[in-house]
């Protein structure tokens, strides 16, 4: 998993932060979101409905990897990589910023 | 809050209950409510119904976001024009009167504006594309008396301009200057937005469950329960604006019908008020106009006169009634004696049937 660890290395003074022009509800434990740009709801569940609720404020990757890893009681180097990589498909979607050197939760 | 438990069944539905009851709650736009009495535990639902209601929960929820959407474009056109306005009703109520916004699902975009802009927003609306379905019946009427217009913005969105909160006479006897008063904030995808303060929310929730839809939407009933019980409504700026509106008896009614179908017991000292209102029989026959069973739209035209202040503004409402612009006539009638004809054989056949 050395790939995932450079993953996580990387993206450390990195912060997520949900975009604020995003549209979204909640829907049990997924959520649905609207991004601007975008006419197409998208629904969000499992891990990425989680992930959302984590990016109210500022984070870092590998605080949402923590904060996965134990809810989901997988460990962390399963579960860095496939949030890094949604959290660049979130980026892609409009629906989350990256903030870069920036202090984070 | 008292919650609608007795009227939800405990364990699951058989089948032949389920889908008419699923199908009635969508139409209903209640789908939020159900899946938080199903989460809460209120109601039990089998692992497929519960598919099934998350399917069609899911579609009103992408609808309410579209809807958002739209709000904000609308919002922003106006903003650019430099126009004043309020969001109203959907997004408001959902995010400011709800726990959940997800429990109130609606199907359109309303905003209101100011009279005197009122024609500097339809520009503003036409510049952008939308497109109003029926003329005004006079240069000049719509900012003096309509409720609003509709816009058809798109191929999907329709735009509910707003004068006022509602149809015919009450819809003129609003005090409309005290709508604008005291606005309540909203931040919808992080822009600001400025609508009803909570006791105007209200008296249009009970506009809505007393005299706009014959019987009541659901949903109408249910945002007066949430209100009245929400903590956010002041009993006396209510009796202030209801007097001002001349609207005790839309409140008087429209509370009881909530109450009445809803398992609440009562609406606290909002309801102990609502209960002292003795509505005169003036503001009750001009309910009645709201209520008949045949020719709504035409005995509340004609009591718009009630609703309407000052002997000048009476005179222009009746002519304009009376001889509304060709353009207007000729897309439904023959011509103005066509339209005279029609009306008064409508009349006569509601006073006959009453």
């Amino acid at each position: 998993m050395v790939g995932g660890t450079s993953v996580l290395k990387a993206e450390t003074r990195t912060s997520w932060v949900r975009e604020e022009a995003v549209l979204w509800r909640g829907l049990g434990t997924g959520v649905v979101i609207l991004p601007p740009g975008s006419d197409t709801p998208s629904l969000l569940s499992g891990s990425a409905a989680a992930v959302w609720r984590l990016l109210a404020e500022p984070v870092d990757l590998p605080a949402v990897v923590d904060r996965l890893a134990l809810e989901f009681g997988a460990p962390e180097h399963e579960v860095g990589p496939g949030i890094a990589r949604l959290l660049q498909q979130l980026v892609k979607l409009g629906a989350v910023k990256a903030r870069r050197g920036e202090e984070a939760a | 809050m008292a919650t609608a438990t007795s009227l939800l069944p405990r364990g699951p539905l058989g089948r032949e209950c389920w889908v008419p009851f699923l199908q009635g709650t969508r139409s209903e736009r209640l789908t939020g409510l159900l899946v938080a009495a199903v989460e809460d535990g209120t109601t039990h639902v089998t692992d497929d119904q519960a598919e099934e209601l998350s399917e069609v929960h899911l579609a009103a929820l992408g609808r309410d976001l579209r809807m958002e959407r739209a709000t904000l474009e609308v919002v922003t056109t106006l903003e650019a024009a430099g126009l004043d306005h309020r969001v109203l009703k959907g997004p408001a109520v959902a995010h400011l009167d709800y726990p959940d916004p997800a429990q109130r699902s609606f199907i359109d975009v309303d905003v209101l504006v100011r009279s005197d802009q009122w024609d500097d927003a339809v520009a503003a609306l036409t510049a952008v594309g939308g497109h109003r379905a029926y003329p005004e019946p006079r240069a000049g009427w719509d900012r003096r008396f309509t409720k609003g217009t509709t816009f058809k913005m798109g191929d999907f969105c329709e735009v509910d301009l707003h004068r006022t909160v509602v149809s015919g006479p009450f819809g003129l006897s609003v005090d409309l200057e005290a709508l604008w008063e005291r606005p309540d904030d909203l931040v919808l995808g992080g822009r600001p937005l400025k609508v009803l303060p909570p006791e105007a929310r209200f008296l249009q929730a009970c506009f809505s469950a007393a005299v706009s839809d014959v019987p009541p939407r659901l949903a109408s009933l249910r945002d007066i329960a949430q209100m009245g019980l929400g903590g956010k409504v002041d009993s006396g700026r209510l009796a202030r604006l209801t007097r001002s509106s001349r609207a005790e008896v839309v409140v008087h009614r429209a509370v009881q019908l909530a109450t009445a179908s809803l398992p609440v017991s009562g609406l606290g000292l909002l309801g102990e008020w609502v209960g002292a209102l003795r509505p005169g029989v003036l503001q009750s026959r001009v309910m009645a106009s709201y209520l008949r069973s045949s020719d709504r739209y035409l005995s509340q035209c004609l009591g718009g006169v009630w609703g309407i202040r000052g002997t000048r503004d009476r005179l222009a409402y009746l002519r304009g009634l009376a001889l509304p612009d060709r353009r207007f006539v000729t897309d439904r009638y023959r011509g103005h004696m066509d339209r005279w004809y029609q009306a008064a054989c409508r009349l006569v056949r509601g006073h006959l049937a009453a």
